[in-house]
Order: C-alpha cells, then sequence, then structure tokens
C-alpha cells in the first residue's frame, strides 16, 4: 500500500462544519481581545452600540470597566462609625444602580422585588440602603457569596444562580473572575456595572490606616515636593505621625509588596481585590512579608522617616482600578483624623513638618 | 385520509431534506473560505482562556521586579527619579499589556499555519484514506522527532481543549439565559447543558482534530525543509516561539479543569 501525501479530504457538504466554524468565531467575537477589536471597529463603523469596550477597558488597567469609579460621578457617603463591610457593598450596589438610567433598573428591580421590596420605589423612598442591605443579605444567603450576590443585581437572579452552580460544579471559588467565565456574552456593560459596585463597596468599607488622631500633612495632588522641589503630583496623602507609630491594613487583603528602596523608604502595598490597593511608605519597620494574607486592622509596619522624607510621616495611596485618588475622599468616616474646631475637614499641617 | 397526511408530511419532509442538502452542498463549496477561519478562532480562543489565568501572576511577578529595580534606582542620585516612574498603576497596566502581546504572538504562532488550512478530494472511504495519509506523519513524530513535530501538535492540542471548554461554558451560558424565561430554569439548564455539550463534542471532533492534524502537517514541511541543516539547528528549529508558547499551554491546561465539571 502507498502511503498518500499527507492532506486533508473535501467532504462535498458542509452544513455541520459551518455551524460548527460560526460558534467559533462567535466564541472569538465575545471571548478574544481581536474579537472585541473587531466589534468595536464594526461598532465605530455603523454607529451600533457594542459591549465591546470593558473587555478592552480591561487590558488598558481598568477592572472590566470600572475605571471610571474614582472620577467625579460617585457620591461618597459619610458614616457615623465605619460601615460593615456589607454594609458598604449595600452602598456601592446603590451607587451604581442609582446613576443608571431608568431603563437599565429593570433587572435590579425585579431582583428587590423577589424579596420583598416595592418594585421600582425601593432605590428611591425612605432608607433605601438598608432595603438594598436587605435584598444583599438574602442573596448572599441563597446564592452563598458576596460576588454572586452582585452579579445577580445586574445580571437577574437565575443567571447569577447559575453562574454560581457551573463555579461551583468547577471547583472554583465564587468571584467575579471566575462567575464571569458563566454568565451570558454580550451584557459586559452588566459585568462592568458589577464590578464597579464591587469596587465602591470594598473602598467605602475601607479604614484609615492609623488609629491615633494624626494630621494630614501634605494632600492629595499637585504640590511643590518638599525634598526634590519642583512641582509635582502628590498621589496619596502624608499622615504625621511619630516614629513607631503603628501602620495597619485598611481591609483584609494580600501583600503585593513588601520592600525597601532609597524614595520611598521601607514600603508595603496590599491589593483588596476587586480593583482596589492601598500603599504606606516610608515606615521604619516592616512586619509582613510579600504574598502574606493580612486581616483589616492588622499591624503592617511601624512609621518612619525612611527614603526621601522631610520628617516622620505615613505616606498612604488609595488606588481604584489602578489610578490613584485621594483617600480622603473616601474617608467614610472622619473619626481617626484630626478635625479643625468641629468641622469635617482635616488639619493640614505646614509643609516640612512630615512629607515626602 | 390518514394516508393523504402521512403522504403530504413525507414530501414536506423530503423537501426540507432536499432543501437542507442543496444548502449543505452550497457551503460544502465554501469550505476553503470558513475551515480555515473557523481553526483560528477556536485555537484563538484558546489562547485567550490560558491568557486569562496568568494575568494575575504576572502582575505580582513584575511588582517583584519593580521592587528590585527601585533598590537599585534608588542608591544613585541620577536615577531616583525614576524610581516612581513605575508604581502600581504602572506594574497592572504592563502586566495586562505583556499578557495581551504575549497572547497575539501566541495566537499569532498557533493559529497563522491554520490559515494554510487545503481540502482536497477523498479518494475512496474516509477512514481508509484517513490512515494512510496521516499515519506516516504520526509515526515520524517518534522516528524522525523535531521540536517543531512534538511541540506544535501537543500545543495545538491544549489550545484546542481550552478552545473547546470556553466555547461550551459560553454557549451554556447564552442558551441558558435565552432559554430560562421560555422553559423555566430547570429545564433550561438541561437543553443548554445538552447542546453545549453536543457543540462541545462535535468542535473537538471536527475543528479540534483538522486543528492538531495541520499543526502536524506544517511542522513537517517545516522539519522536511530543514533537512539539509545542520543536526542541532534542525532539531531546535522554532525555538524562541516554543519557550514563549509553552507557559500558555499549560495554562490552557489549567483552563480546561472546568471540563470534568461540565458533567456535574
Amino acid at each position: 500500500m502507498t502511503e498518500l501525501r499527507p492532506a486533508f479530504m473535501r467532504p462535498r457538504r458542509g452544513l455541520l462544519d459551518f455551524v460548527l466554524v460560526a460558534l467559533c468565531l462567535w466564541a472569538a467575537g465575545y471571548h478574544t481581545p481581536l474579537g472585541a477589536l473587531v466589534r468595536s471597529t464594526a461598532s465605530w463603523l455603523t454607529g451600533v452600540r457594542t459591549s465591546a469596550q470593558p473587555l478592552l477597558a480591561y487590558y488598558t488597567g481598568g477592572v472590566y470597566g470600572a475605571g471610571e469609579a474614582g472620577g467625579t460621578s460617585t457620591s461618597v457617603p459619610k458614616f457615623r462609625a465605619p460601615p460593615s463591610p456589607r454594609e458598604a457593598l449595600a452602598w456601592g450596589v446603590h451607587a451604581v444602580v442609582g446613576e443608571q438610567p431608568p431603563e437599565r433598573w429593570v433587572v435590579a428591580d425585579a431582583v428587590a422585588a423577589r424579596f420583598g421590596q416595592p418594585r421600582g420605589r425601593w432605590r428611591e423612598e425612605g432608607p433605601a440602603v438598608e432595603r438594598t442591605r436587605r435584598v444583599l443579605d438574602a442573596l448572599v444567603r441563597e446564592l452563598g457569596a458576596e460576588e454572586a450576590a452582585v452579579v445577580a443585581f445586574f445580571y437577574g437572579e437565575s443567571v447569577a444562580r447559575f453562574a454560581v452552580r457551573r463555579v461551583r460544579a468547577s471547583g472554583e471559588d465564587v468571584v467575579l473572575g471566575s462567575l464571569r467565565r458563566h454568565l451570558p456574552p454580550g451584557q459586559e456593560d452588566a459585568l462592568a456595572l458589577a464590578s464597579r459596585a464591587l469596587m465602591l463597596g470594598t473602598v467605602f468599607s475601607l479604614r484609615w490606616p492609623v488609629v491615633v488622631r494624626a494630621p494630614i500633612t501634605s494632600p492629595f495632588g499637585v504640590r511643590e515636593h518638599p525634598v526634590l522641589g519642583g512641582t509635582r503630583p502628590h498621589t496619596g496623602v502624608d499622615i504625621g505621625l511619630p516614629i513607631g507609630t503603628q501602620v495597619r491594613a485598611v481591609a483584609a487583603g494580600r501583600v503585593l509588596r513588601a520592600s525597601e528602596d532609597a524614595v520611598n523608604g521601607r514600603l508595603v502595598v496590599l491589593d483588596h481585590g476587586r480593583g482596589v490597593t492601598t500603599a504606606y511608605l516610608h515606615n521604619s519597620a516592616l512586619r509582613v512579608e510579600v504574598g502574606d494574607e493580612v486581616e483589616a486592622g492588622q499591624v503592617l509596619a511601624l512609621s518612619g522617616n525612611t527614603g526621601l522624607s522631610s520628617g516622620p510621616h505615613l505616606h498612604y495611596q488609595l488606588e481604584l482600578a489602578g489610578e490613584p485618588v485621594d483617600p480622603l475622599r473616601f474617608r467614610t468616616s472622619g473619626a481617626t483624623v484630626l478635625r479643625s474646631m468641629g468641622s469635617d475637614a482635616p488639619v493640614f499641617a505646614p509643609h516640612g513638618s512630615g512629607s515626602g | 385520509m390518514q394516508s393523504t397526511h402521512s403522504a403530504r408530511a413525507g414530501a414536506v419532509w423530503a423537501a426540507a431534506v432536499g432543501a437542507v442538502n442543496r444548502v449543505s452542498l452550497w457551503l460544502g463549496g465554501l469550505r476553503w473560505v470558513f475551515m480555515p477561519l473557523g481553526l483560528f478562532a477556536l485555537v484563538a480562543v484558546g489562547v485567550h482562556a490560558a491568557a486569562d489565568r496568568v494575568d494575575d501572576s504576572l502582575r505580582f511577578v513584575l511588582q517583584g521586579a519593580d521592587a528590585l529595580m527601585d533598590t537599585v534606582w534608588g542608591r544613585f542620585a541620577w536615577t531616583r527619579s525614576w524610581v516612581d516612574a513605575v508604581g502600581e498603576r504602572e506594574c497592572t497596566r504592563a502586566a495586562r499589556a505583556l499578557v495581551l502581546l504575549w497572547e497575539l504572538v501566541v495566537a499569532g504562532v498557533m493559529g497563522l499555519p491554520l490559515l494554510g488550512y487545503a481540502e482536497e478530494e477523498a479518494p475512496g472511504p474516509l477512514l481508509v484514506a484517513l490512515r494512510r495519509r496521516w499515519g506516516g506523519l504520526v509515526k515520524d513524530v517518534t522516528r524522525r522527532p523535531t521540536l517543531l513535530r512534538v511541540s506544535r501538535p501537543v500545543g495545538a492540542l491544549c489550545f484546542v481543549l481550552a478552545g473547546v471548554v470556553a466555547l461550551g461554558q459560553t454557549l451554556q451560558a447564552s442558551l441558558f439565559h435565552a432559554g430560562s424565561g421560555l422553559l423555566g430554569a430547570d429545564a433550561a439548564l438541561l437543553v443548554a447543558r445538552l447542546l453545549a455539550l453536543a457543540a462541545m463534542l462535535g468542535v473537538a471532533a471536527s475543528l479540534g482534530g483538522r486543528a492538531f492534524l495541520r499543526h502536524l502537517q506544517h511542522a513537517d514541511a517545516v522539519s522536511e525543509r530543514d533537512e539539509g541543516r545542520p543536526t542541532v539547528a534542525r532539531l531546535l528549529h522554532g525555538l524562541p516561539a516554543t519557550v514563549v508558547m509553552v507557559p500558555l499551554a499549560v495554562a490552557a491546561l489549567v483552563a480546561t479543569a472546568p471540563v470534568m465539571g461540565f458533567f456535574r
């Protein structure tokens, strides 16, 4: 028997293969950056709206399109006492739902109605956030995970329940990253909203990194650098502290970085998940190592005057979806920051009294 | 009366089958267009599923590298300003940009040969022809191994599996979403699982098999062209692309782990 040249044989028919190929192209359209690029380009050419943007936004540093959360549109609640993580999450969901046009409320309304809240009015009347929290509590009890409960608000309960079942069957953790693989394609904007609600919920629950009263010696924003001179952006706030003050984790997270250099001194960077990271610079001693999982309030370091610094202080930095934001804007409780005579504004000490 | 009805039904059925046959034959003439595109798309989906698993790890690695470099830059006055040039934001963006670049490179390496897919008329029974045509090529992987002959078909298999799983998950979610309002959650779930499973098996058998064999064919053609070259050069042809591809192929296997959950 002679061996033929290896080549593919051509069947006369092509319907079944055509259907299978169409499925592959459809999946590629929703699953690959190339597909998202093609959809975005087609949308630009035809003027038809596409959901491709959040996938591309992820590659440019966003968290599934949630990057605008640090923008000015988000109203930040003020709490008398630090909120519980669930309460903060309810605020996050409430804020994101409220920012949507009324025609986008249908899914969240249906979810709220299922748990006894007045359809259409639960967002607007009376203790709206309390109602959101009650719905969230009920969803968490039924779905078994906060992230799934938030997904239910934007995709609908049955879709979230389905995704939770599939994630559990796959043996994965029920988090947004695994849930999104089981969410229907073409609704990436809902994924962006869920992602944003989770991010806001996390940032609203952040504590302050020191428990002592301490002045803000240099605020967030463009400033004259106290050591190097010249105008530079200051990507966090400087908190004047005596050397050796305990610096604590503002929320649970994983230590992304614990290192030392001549500019930032001894520093710790925490990843709190959901697009939220915090950094603590100029410490005298570190108490954690890279990869450690830390609890909220756990001591990370002792404050100091290391690196380029004009005096003992802690540089505290908050980033949302990779963008530095003013931590004071998201300071939901002012109890631990020195206030001036009954005002809500923190006291700003002059430069040179601990900044860098 | 009964026989008139059944005759009519038979005629309608025959007409429908005839129409499907005609469409199928017409599409058969277009296979040269859509088959290469489908193979490329399947592998691209698999590569993306793999890349999706590595971006966080890469960010962690880049943070470590940045911390190390900051220690060095901070030592000298003239490099001190470089320390703040890269922070968390830059590390995150760099990690995602690198993963995107990695994904595009691997999609190119593993996908472009698939665009060279071509078919010929089949002589005789399919299975006999299949064995006669491809048997020698499969044997050459062990008889005359080269890096290309081993790595490319195996890599293709990894990405095909990851692509099939990702396709199944997406299809299942879409079908459930579309059907739950109509059929109820339980029935929609059953229908979605069955149809997704059928699609996965169909894609794996038809396109997955072709992607694997096309890479075997391509690797063999390149290795045959290398015959006159020095042994080491011949054996290690394609090393850089393989080094870039292998970690993602491993991640692709990790991405296929949920396939067992499909049956639970």
